[in-house]
């Protein structure tokens, strides 16, 4: 299994990657830049930090509509929605790493739900639709949430909006309602991978451009 | 054995398969069409990647539909749009598709397929160092990692240059034995060299089921060969129309081969490429 995992690493990764858990390490061992718990630096980071996951749902469907790598497993007893999903997570492991040198364990949630989520619902438009139409939707919906996030906190304090957009730090809704929509994220996030997990064991043809 | 009956897959309007009944034993067996016959939708739907609309099918007494896992276990594939891993060498592939087969100790079993096509000396470089030939062959090795008791194999020579298609074909032929092997193909060489049998596929039907032979046997003394000057190729050919199988550059004009009697004309016997657009066309 570790060789596996290892394997997926190597086809997924990417070095480039790796250097900003390590840079951020650095940041932060070394104390002098600043407090992972601070209040300003996490809202700063709860708009930054899921940008990364459409790009990388993006990078992870482009990369199979170009060679077809997957359709090759059918011949192996192993799903092949899975080794895609865990192909996925191989990617984001450097994003994981990133998150725990960048912020403290009770921060984490905040930050990866909107990530997980705009991940998920990329990889599943991308699936259905295209990756393309699937990385528009992913940053759309990223961009709305930052606009009301910055221009009308207000709105986010309720209703359906408070649950649809993902960057709460300046929303009036208390900590226990902002951790509430987050588990909401994660869930849905998590739903959505499993989905492409379905998706991807049916999908046997890309359009092409 | 591969066994179709009233196979027939439909996406929307379009009808790909028309209810196919067709046997595969354990040989080499070619499946032959022009683009779009349908081959590889029979190939995917035997893969177990695509489920048929109607009818049956069962690869070695397992439901194509019904035991998708156990056919998997049996079965090696290389598609037709076949990529591998830009970051793996073409030994670390071949582990990583062993691991994916759950073969225990493939160690052996990776060096012996590397030697067999000829990978041996690349097998340290990356797979995106390699030639479209090399591609194919490490496609092979790939879908014979665990020996299968399966092979299905779609138009593998596509895009390789006429060496590597002749040092393809011959891999191809060494593969049967007590396998079932399924070359799908639109380039009758392929059939002609690597199998004893198979099947023409038009427009999602059967249109022919045997040996290459009987294939061949069907069209003794209706193709004719017939030499036509230069200067009176374009009037003849528009006016012989579908009846033309092919054409060849000689000094003076070309020589024409063509199904049915003509003035002028002498019979030939008839080659698999000459049957098989015979077929084709009638």
């Amino acid at each position: 299994m570790i060789r596996y995992f290892f394997y997926e690493v190597k086809i997924a990764g990417n070095v480039g990657g790796w250097l900003l858990p390590v840079f951020f390490a650095i940041l932060r061992l070394t104390g002098v830049v600043w407090q992972p718990g601070n209040p300003a630096w996490l809202g700063f980071l709860e708009f930054v930090y899921p940008l990364p996951f459409p790009l990388l749902a993006y990078t992870i469907l482009e990369g199979e509509k170009a060679r077809r790598t997957l359709e090759v497993l059918i011949a192996t007893p192993r799903r092949k929605g899975l080794v895609f999903f865990l192909r996925y997570l191989a990617l984001t492991v450097p994003f994981f790493c990133t998150l725990v040198a960048m912020s403290y364990p009770g921060d984490w949630l905040l930050l990866l739900a909107p990530g997980l989520l705009l991940g998920g619902f990329t990889l599943v438009i991308g699936l259905g639709l295209g990756e393309e139409i699937g990385l528009g939707a992913g940053l759309a919906w990223w961009g709305v949430s930052l606009v009301f996030g910055v221009t009308k906190p207000q709105l986010l304090g309720h209703g359906v909006a408070s649950w649809l957009l993902l960057i709460l730090f300046s929303s009036p809704l208390s900590p226990q309602e902002v951790l509430l929509r987050k588990w909401a994220h994660l869930g849905a996030g998590l739903l959505l991978l499993l989905l492409t997990l379905a998706l991807t064991d049916r999908k046997c043809s890309w359009k092409l451009r | 054995m591969i066994k179709a009956e009233g196979l027939a897959k439909h996406y929307g309007q379009v009808r790909a398969l028309r209810g196919i009944d067709l046997e595969i034993r354990a040989e080499v067996f070619g499946l032959l069409g022009p683009n779009g016959a349908g081959k590889t939708t029979f190939i995917r739907i035997i893969a177990t990647l695509l489920p048929p609309t109607s009818g049956k099918a069962t690869v070695l007494g397992y439901d194509v539909v019904r035991d998708r896992i156990p056919i998997r276990k049996i079965l090696g594939y290389l598609p037709q749009e076949y990529g591998a891993y830009p970051k793996l060498t073409g030994r670390e592939y071949l582990e990583y598709i062993a691991i994916l087969k759950e073969i225990r100790r493939p160690k052996k079993q990776i060096e012996a397929l590397l030697s067999q096509f000829h990978l041996t000396e690349v097998a340290k470089r990356r797979v995106t160092s390699y030639s479209g030939g090399m591609l194919r062959r490490l496609g092979i090795a790939q879908a014979l990692l665990g020996n299968p008791k399966v092979l299905l194999v779609d138009e593998p020579t596509g895009g390789l240059d006429p060496e590597e298609r002749v040092r393809f074909r011959e891999f191809l032929m060494g593969l049967g034995g007590d396998r079932v092997v399924v070359l799908s193909t639109h380039l009758v060489e392929d059939v002609a060299m690597a199998c004893e049998r198979l099947a023409v596929l038009s427009q999602g039907e059967i249109a022919y089921q045997g040996t290459t032979r009987g294939l061949i046997q069907l069209f003794q003394g209706k193709v004719y060969e017939v030499e036509v000057p230069e200067e009176e190729v374009k009037e003849r050919l528009t006016a012989w129309g579908k009846r033309v199988l092919t054409t060849k550059r000689e000094d003076a004009g070309r020589t024409v081969r063509m199904l049915g009697e003509i003035e002028g004309g002498r019979p030939v016997t008839p080659s698999l490429e000459d049957a098989y657009l015979a077929l084709i066309r009638s």
